[in-house]
């Protein structure tokens, strides 16, 4: 264990941020931590790296107890912030020059350091240049790059792909993946399931100050009873393939509109391939897809509400 | 020392901040020694080979900016510690007491060069007397870490950036104007405040260090006796001034510190 929260309590006057927050963190992993906004996410990673103090509970990091006044432990961690907090009026390695000097790094060491990072992140033609002149991705990887210079042991993202297109969004995601094979325990905040699926080890799901759900996201979407939902385009809609499709075990309900029918089935009953033999048995099918549970559909069991936005559900 | 070249680099790479705390107040001496010059009779008073108008304009104009130069510190501060920016260097391993003292190191560094610049431009150009060079380098060093600490207290007390940078300027007009060096002649018919505006001000004793120390002695207008008074070489008022300056820097820094644990940001 790279880091651990045991009982963690927050509050901001009556306002309970983090709620007996427990929350362990592995070494090398990718830990997504998912919440809507006001979760208490980004109340989490500030207590873990040390900067807002708590009022009760413990923290640990790399087996010492976390505060706010122990500054050695933040030698071995790194934090990229959710808004660009690189300086504009900088150039691109000067501010990696910066960052490398503020955690340690000098000299010939320094150097290879930020050598590195503009080559990982993808900068090293514009290395000269201020932040000013890069497009939003750019920006967002500069972002990053200053926060692995110093080869942090854990690093720590608090919703890094915000605001950006899709095609950055990618990038920063894979870079996330080859940063943990290099050996860094990743901590991974955002709102995005999509994000959290593509590349998290384990998800810890958090909501109202605490973490009401965690594990893998198998083990996640385990936990939920849901339903299937089967849509599919037949090339011989009739009542006779209706019927055959009811009588399908674990099928709940059909319904049927021209060539469009909706199946809702029992979860992982595996009645994708019974109903295309069915259907291919009356004619063929045309097009078939199965709306699988997701973290989404976790969250919404669990609260009652959507994840996106903590709307109601 | 790393922090605070970072910060010294940032204040010379800024054109605005540049051509406002550096370029514009050599261009402000240059403007009103010539206006000046060719305002009186008979051309510039010479003392022992000296501009008088020179040393007067470039010293007075020079203290002006040096009480200024609090901006340094607000505009630093307020753009590293309050936005989100703050979250990413306190992450680093370096305490917020460290990242204000290099501010603060590279901002009265910044504006000595600035304050020597000035005066060596109007004594090579304007032919203007630089005054007794310790006491004029002693004196400008403690104005600029007066103006920092102030900068400082003005941050912790106020929100909005451009409100601070506005208080921290108005505050070295609020000094002078009233004193009559600068732009109107102003009589105050309430001894109190004569005397306050006159003595012990920030600015007045600032003046009065350097101008006793040098050739011309204390400039500021002397309401008592209508005329103004020329004292000559006086060290002993020069060092007075230095001492009650630095007391005030002093007890201004006393404040922050008293107000900084009282405050959070």
């Amino acid at each position: 264990m790279i880091a651990s929260m045991r009982n963690v309590v927050k509050r901001y006057g009556d306002t309970m941020a983090l709620d007996h927050l427990d929350l362990n963190i592995a070494e090398g992993e990718i830990l997504g931590l998912l919440g809507p906004n006001g979760a208490g996410k980004t109340t989490a990673i500030r207590s873990l790296i040390g900067l807002i103090s708590i009022d009760s509970g413990e923290i640990k990091v790399f087996g010492e107890s976390q505060g706010i006044n122990n500054t050695s432990i933040r030698r071995n961690m790194g934090l990229v912030t959710q808004e660009i907090t690189v300086f504009t009026e900088l150039s691109a390695i000067e501010n990696l020059r910066y960052f490398g000097g503020l955690y340690g790094l000098k000299g010939a060491d320094l150097e290879s350091n930020v050598k590195r990072v503009l080559e990982f992140i993808g900068l090293t033609e514009h290395a000269k240049k201020r932040p000013s002149k890069f497009s939003g991705g750019m920006q967002r990887r500069l972002n990053i790059g200053c926060a692995l210079v110093h080869r942090p042991k854990l690093l720590i993202m608090d919703e890094p792909t915000v605001g950006i297109d899709p095609q950055s969004r990618n990038h920063i995601l894979e870079s996330v993946k080859l940063i943990a094979a290099e050996g860094t325990t990743v901590v991974y905040t955002t709102h995005y399931m999509e994000e959290v699926q593509a590349i998290c080890n384990r998800i810890s799901i958090m909501d109202s100050g605490r973490v009401i759900a965690e594990g893998t996201l198998d083990e996640l979407i385990g936990r939920i009873h849901h339903e299937d939902t089967i849509r599919m385009i037949a090339a011989s809609p009739s009542d006779a393939l209706t019927e055959d499709i009811k009588a399908v075990s674990g099928v709940k309900n059909v319904s049927v509109s021209g060539n469009n029918y909706v199946i809702i089935s029992g979860a992982d009953s595996g009645n994708l391939n019974r109903i295309m033999e069915v259907t291919i048995k009356h004619g063929g099918v045309v097009n078939i897809t199965a709306d699988k549970s997701n973290l989404e559909d976790v969250f919404l069991t669990l609260t009652g509400r959507k994840l996106r936005d903590g709307g109601e559900g | 020392m790393m922090i605070t070249k970072h910060y010294f680099k940032r204040l010379l790479v800024e054109p605005i901040g540049l051509a406002i705390n550096v370029f514009f107040p050599v261009l402000l001496v240059f403007i009103n020694v010539t206006v000046n010059v060719n305002a009186m009779e008979g051309g510039d008073t010479l003392f022992s080979g000296y501009s008088v108008t020179a040393t007067s304009i470039a010293t007075l104009i020079m203290v002006m900016f040096q009480f200024m130069y609090g901006t340094h510190m607000v505009d630093l501060f307020f753009r590293d510690f309050k936005n989100s920016r703050r979250w990413r260097l306190l992450a680093a391993p370096a305490s917020l007491s460290k990242y204000l003292f290099s501010i603060m190191m590279a901002s009265v560094f910044f504006s000595v060069l600035t304050g020597v610049l000035i005066m060596a431009v109007a004594a090579i150009a304007l032919n203007a007397h630089v005054h007794n060079p310790f006491v004029l380098l002693t004196v400008i060093v403690i104005i600029a870490v007066f103006s920092q600490v102030f900068g400082m207290l003005v941050s912790l007390l106020i929100r909005k950036k451009g409100v601070a940078e506005a208080v921290c300027v108005l505050f070295s007009f609020f000094m002078i104007v009233p004193s009559g060096d600068f732009l109107v002649t102003i009589n105050i018919n309430i001894h109190a405040l004569n005397v306050f505006f006159n003595y012990m001000t920030p600015y007045a004793q600032a003046m009065r260090a350097i101008m006793a120390s040098g050739i011309m002695g204390n400039s500021v207008s002397d309401n008592f006796g209508g005329a103004l008074q020329y004292m000559g070489r006086d060290m002993s008022t020069a060092l007075l001034n230095m001492g009650t300056l630095t007391a005030t820097t002093i007890l201004l820094a006393i404040i922050v510190v008293i107000v900084s644990r009282r405050r959070s940001f």
